[in-house]
């Protein structure tokens, strides 16, 4: 690919380089042998640097590219040594985000490489292969296997993680530690088809199944169902099921009903979520409780430059004990579900050359009382040569569990950026927050931007 | 070689930067500057046609092509045939105003940036589309501005992917990843209330869009690639445009409720466990943190011993487990749950009988073929070969 980008007779393709540098330096307040009211301060002083390339058209006239993006770290504030203490944690890195071949033609697509992948069940990423197609008609069939990226993995990110199991055990293992799990840092294959339904009369439609194993034997197994229909404005639906085939148990729904006219929408949405555990864990086997929640929004845009939104939601906590064939159930107290409930209103203004947004979010229940004030405004001089954006966050808090917590917490952040020449754009970000909790706390943030295209 | 206000556009990522509905988007229209003096409608009324000040139009394969009416200071051929121009104040003032011929050499330059789109004229005009299909009601209009170019919902009338083709990419510019060009220097396209595909991008569209995301991952794919995901979904670095400031103070608060936000970037076992191990608070770090499990929990005797509580830790490890696991290893649980020797906790503690069962109602129902699937989980508390690991109800 890179030969592409630099041999002389190279096709007419499209390139793009993006680089971004990112440094922040601030302190965290940590409690080592130690009280609440007397917090030792770690430093953080990250600076990560992106690098993205993005090719297209690598053959004249065919829709084939392909997209990279490599990550480089260091925490100089994190003592090698102590990195070694901390499962998951590294000091310095380089993750390999994403790098694929794309081709499409017709209704077949095809993506080889480090990719990601969304859907219903999961937010992951695989080093493998994909191959989708759907027909005129609009059926059609998709099917992707490789291998699941984690964080124990070459070059990977553990954002990717299998959530309940730590990366690896390797520390553990050498301390010959109890209940260790060799197997957490191996490499787990997985594999996963849809059959698609495609734009019949508006309507769009997939069942999937997805299945991954680690050292022999099954992690996930889970299968789901997603439908959609829309026509444009006016009223679009979209919904989908998952089931647990390891537990036998639904494990996921949401539905989302939109009408969208001219100048509003609503939105109503429903979800019933669980943890997505790996079965690895034995989290797995105790997550209990599904979270259900409603969310219901309004969006209203007259003509001019301010538009204007209202949302309500509600989440109910299940509060699922063990049942009256186990030893505890019987001695448990009868708690009923838990409730949250709250909404947010905000506005937002787009002028010419000054834009500002403003959102207020309250919720009250589990969780406790949580008041959330957003506050944004940003304006740029001499054709976006300068630039200069601000945001205030106030929190006002309450919660009987956490009463450390309690209080008014203030914070305002200046970003100024300037344009070094038509390709580089510098950043620099103070933010001051002010509590009762760590009294004065300021963060520094610095951003180098690189864009080229060619 | 061009850059863009990435940087700016993260921060207010929360701002809806392209214009509001009923009007044109800065990004595909950009903003004009036409210091002039025109009544299109009156030249309508008087017999004119669109050809006849228009009429490079229909040779025109390109959006960056000026189809206006050219003209100099000397001469205004387009204006000639019906209008006696003079070169005098009066004479001028009337087209461009404030403008005079003896003391300036030239009015004010209009500013025409091209749409940001891929267009002909020429093409549409040779299937006989007439001009007011897309620049509606011209008859009452003066002074033509960015309100007279067509919105998508005009050219969706003939592209519908019968009459005309259908694809984002007939009209939209692509960038080089293949996917539509996003940043432009006008602003960032970004579908507005009333986009006539329903997928208007409102306030904070970035903090509520996980399920249209999850279900509709193909039209987002059409302009978004990895890398725009990878902008927030990154897990490494506090992002600014999406964590509140004070964030790290305030997190708790969020983590307790389980929200799906935090899901979406970051890993409990593998992120949240292994920074309070540093920070002094995971029960499991090593011995170098010097842990101590004061400061998040109810009183221990309510929260541990007593099983009568309604603030026992079951209720709510049931509740919301991720609460739980963004501080505890499995192994925390088990010198009390597990009934494994080989740990030899729970006897240790004097609890009779060892393990407390923290199994869901119904389990044994299930519970084979979840073993025979992984038996890995259940040898953590339940020694390989035991009677419980039979399965069978007693």
């Amino acid at each position: 690919m890179l030969w592409t980008l630099w041999a002389p007779d190279a096709w007419p393709a499209a390139f793009q380089l993006d680089a971004r540098t990112e440094a922040q330096v601030y302190e965290l307040p940590a409690y080592r042998g130690t009280d609440a009211q007397n917090p030792v301060l770690l430093p953080r002083r990250r600076i990560v640097q992106y690098l993205t390339l993005d090719g297209f058209e690598l053959v004249r006239g065919e829709d084939f590219g392909f997209e990279t993006s490599l990550r480089v770290f260091a925490d100089l504030g994190l003592p090698p040594g102590e990195a070694t203490l901390l499962d998951g944690v590294r000091s310095t890195g380089m993750d390999l985000l994403y790098a694929s071949v794309r081709y499409r033609k017709g209704g077949t697509e095809v993506q080889l490489g480090r990719q990601m992948y969304v859907d219903l069940m999961d937010y992951l990423s695989f080093d493998g292969l994909r191959v989708r197609y759907v027909s005129p008609w609009g059926l059609g069939a998709e099917a992707y296997g490789g291998l699941w990226v984690k964080g124990s993995s070459l070059f990977s990110s553990s954002v990717y993680q299998p959530d309940g199991t730590r990366e690896t055990d390797a520390r553990r293992l050498a301390l010959l530690a109890p209940a260790t799990d060799p197997s957490l840092g191996s490499a787990e294959p997985l594999w996963g088809a849809k059959v698609l339904l495609e734009n019949l009369g508006g309507v769009f439609a997939s069942v999937g199944y997805r299945k991954s194993w680690l050292d022999g034997y099954s992690d996930f197994e889970r299968a789901a169902v997603e439908v959609k229909y829309g026509r444009g404005l006016g009223l679009s639906a979209g919904g989908g099921a998952e089931y647990d085939i390891l537990s036998r148990q639904a494990s996921q729904f949401r539905a989302q009903v939109r009408y969208d006219g001219s100048a509003w929408a609503v939105t109503a949405e429903a979800l019933r979520v669980a943890p997505v555990l790996s079965s690895q864990s034995i989290w797995y086997y105790f997550a209990n409780g599904s979270r259900d929640e409603v969310h219901l929004r309004g969006d209203y845009t007259p003509m001019g430059p301010v538009r204007y939104y209202l949302q309500l939601v509600g989440a109910q906590y299940e509060t699922v004990i063990n049942g009256t064939d186990m030893a505890i159930a019987s001695i448990l107290p009868s708690v009923p579900a838990a409730l949250n409930a709250g909404g947010s209103a905000g506005a937002a203004l787009h002028l010419t050359r000054f834009r500002a947004a403003a959102d207020v979010t309250y919720r009250d229940g589990y969780g406790g009382r949580q008041l959330w004030v957003d506050l944004t405004g940003g304006t740029f001089a001499d054709k976006d040569r300068y630039t200069l954006d601000g945001r205030l966050s106030l929190a006002a808090i309450q919660d009987a569990q956490n009463p450390l917590l309690a209080g008014t917490f203030g914070g305002l952040q200046v970003w100024g950026g300037y344009r070094l020449t038509p390709a580089t754009r510098v950043s620099l970000v103070f933010e001051e927050n002010v509590n009762a909790f760590a009294h004065f706390d300021t963060k520094v943030f610095f951003v180098f931007d690189l864009r080229a295209q060619g | 070689m061009r850059v863009r206000a990435w940087a700016l556009g993260c921060l207010c990522a929360c701002v809806a930067l392209a214009a509001q509905a009923g009007e044109r988007s800065l990004a595909i229209y950009p903003a004009q500057e036409l210091p002039l003096r025109f009544d299109h409608g009156q030249h309508l009324a008087d017999g004119a046609d669109c050809l006849t000040c228009h009429d490079s139009a229909r040779k025109s394969t390109q959006a960056a092509d000026r189809l206006v009416p050219v003209g100099s200071a000397a001469e205004h051929p387009t204006c000639d045939p019906c209008h006696e121009i003079r070169n005098d104040a009066a004479t001028c003032a009337q087209c461009h105003p404030g403008f005079d011929a003896t003391v300036q050499k030239a009015p004010e330059a209009l500013v025409l940036p091209r749409a940001e789109l891929v267009f002909s004229h020429r093409a549409h005009f040779e299937r006989h589309i007439a001009c007011e299909t897309c620049h509606e009601a011209m008859a009452q209009v003066g002074l033509a501005t960015r309100m007279q170019l067509p919105k998508m919902k005009a050219c969706l009338g003939c592209h519908d992917g019968t009459t005309a083709p259908a694809e984002c990419r007939t009209c939209h510019l692509r960038a080089p990843t293949g996917r539509l060009q996003l940043q432009f220097t006008s602003g960032l396209l970004r579908p507005m209330a009333g986009n006539p595909l329903g997928l208007d991008h409102g306030p904070r569209f970035e903090f509520g869009h996980g399920t249209r995301a999850k279900l509709d991952r193909s039209t987002c794919m059409q302009c978004h690639g990895e890398s725009e995901c990878e902008k927030c979904h990154n897990g490494t670095q506090k992002p600014l445009s999406v964590h509140p400031n004070d964030f790290i103070a305030l997190h708790p608060i969020e983590a307790r409720t389980g929200s799906l936000k935090c899901d979406s970037c970051h890993r409990y076992q593998s992120f949240c466990a292994a920074c309070h191990e540093r920070a002094g608070i995971g029960l499991s770090a090593a011995a170098f943190f010097r842990s101590r499990n004061v400061r998040i929990h109810p009183n221990y005797e309510t929260w541990v011993n007593d099983v009568h509580s309604p603030e026992h830790h079951s209720i709510r490890a049931s509740r919301n487990i991720q609460e739980c696991i963004g501080c505890h290893r499995q192994e925390d649980c088990l010198p009390c749950h597990s009934v494994n020797p080989a740990n030899g906790i729970p006897q240790r503690l004097g609890y009779s009988p060892p393990g407390v069962d923290p199994h869901p109602a119904s389990f044994l129902d299930g519970c084979l073929h979840m073993l025979r699937n992984n038996p890995r989980p259940c040898q953590l508390c339940h020694a390989a070969g035991s009677k419980e690991l039979q399965c069978v109800k007693p």
